[in-house]
């Protein structure tokens, strides 16, 4: 994770609280890889947006999906419902804690969440993530914690696809 | 090498992480057809064997077919890639940048040229591969398959180094779509006008959001 990207997601979660993050930072957690400049964070709903504009966030106008910029001028996209049909209060309860840099912590998406996500999400740079990501933690996978989320046909064809990366 | 129209059977398959022979056979009709594409396609370097039956396709494969033999040189290219590490981190990348002499693509030019995604993999084109891979031994880098610094050799045209680059992107597929068409967006003058990729629209969204994003960051450090 470039070291920007991580000092905005400390900043973040020292604003926000109770936040997970889904997206790059996530994905960069379990597998070195590459990422775009925008935050994707999974929080409670509803969403207080009078607390976000006194933390000094901006709604993006230009934006097509309601995103909004941090006070430092960095796109933050929240998800408050679901992700991937995944429930943010499942998400929320199964968010690993990962230590950046001494003292500080922030709360990323566990493994099977944003495997099952970039799987439903199927775009192609969901598919390099999630070859990447089954690549290098395929085996970490913890298969009764995805059957939680994931519906009776995916799990066969997730460990398929886990299979055929297995190192 | 040219490539056949008849390959493009095999887009109708559909983006996956990872396919099965058993896939490409229902497709074809047959199982030694699909053998054959198959075979054809891990030529061109769109395909890639993973393990027992199964293979990944680049999503360049998905691209139209008129543009396939521009693709060719960049994908054979990267059919020859050989993998290179010493620390396995940004440290390779510079050792590398001091050791070796050739044109830097992918990752690391798309990030100098778009600033859109932070790069991971170093790829550089060299004249003579093997005397690069010497190089780099002697500085006590290993050859495998997970280093960060990657050679390949110098394959087909490159009058326009933008153009080249925008096709290695296109060519490598997944993440480096993306940076094809942050190039395509800065620097549309500089490319064909004949040899463009196609694009879904969410993907262009994505990216003109993250441009301007980027330049309001910046302005915002500035200010």
């Amino acid at each position: 994770m470039s070291p920007n990207l991580e000092q905005e997601a400390i900043k973040i979660a020292d604003e926000l609280g109770r936040v997970v993050f889904i997206g790059a930072i996530a994905v960069n957690h379990y597998s070195n890889y590459r990422t775009t400049k925008d935050i994707d964070l999974a929080i409670a709903a509803p969403l207080d947006e009078q607390k976000l504009v006194r933390l000094g966030y901006t709604r993006w106008s230009e934006s097509k999906g309601g995103s909004w910029l941090s006070p430092r001028g960095i796109k933050v996209d929240f998800y408050t419902r679901d992700v991937g049909r995944i429930p943010v209060t499942w998400i929320l309860d199964h968010a690993v804690q990962v230590k950046l840099g001494k003292k500080k912590e922030i709360r990323v998406i566990c493994l099977e969440g944003l495997i099952l996500a970039k799987h439903r999400a199927g775009r192609t740079t969901d598919i390099a993530d999630l070859r990447q990501l089954l690549t290098h933690r395929g085996g970490n996978i913890d298969w009764n914690l995805m059957a939680e989320i994931a519906e009776a046909l995916e799990i066969p064809e997730l460990l398929k696809i886990s299979k055929a990366f297995a190192p | 090498m040219m490539l056949k129209p008849e390959l493009t059977i095999a887009q109708t398959i559909g983006e996956r992480p990872v396919y099965h022979m058993n896939d490409l056979s229902k497709i074809t009709g047959s199982r030694a057809t699909a053998y054959r594409i198959l075979s054809r396609l891990r030529e061109a370097g769109f395909a890639e064997h993973v393990r027992e039956g199964h293979f990944t396709l680049r999503s360049s494969l998905f691209q139209p077919f008129n543009l396939w033999q521009n693709l060719l040189p960049s994908l054979q290219a990267l059919k020859q890639a050989r993998f290179f590490g010493l620390s396995y981190n940004e440290n390779d990348v510079r050792l590398a940048r001091q050791v070796l002499k050739g044109m830097v693509t992918l990752d690391y030019r798309a990030y100098e040229i778009t600033q859109l995604q932070s790069p991971h993999l170093f790829f550089i084109y060299v004249d003579n591969p093997d005397q690069a891979a010497n190089m780099l031994k002697e500085c006590k880098f290993s050859e495998g398959t997970k280093g960060r610094v990657v050679i390949i050799p110098r394959t087909g045209e490159f009058g326009s180094e933008i153009q080249r680059v925008y096709l290695d992107c296109i060519a490598y597929g997944g993440r480096s779509l993306l940076d094809a068409i942050a190039i395509e967006i800065l620097h549309n003058e500089d490319l064909d006008h004949n040899i463009r990729g196609t694009f879904k629209a969410e993907d262009v969204l994505k990216v003109r959001e993250e441009l301007v994003a980027q330049s309001r960051t910046r302005s915002h450090q500035d200010s």
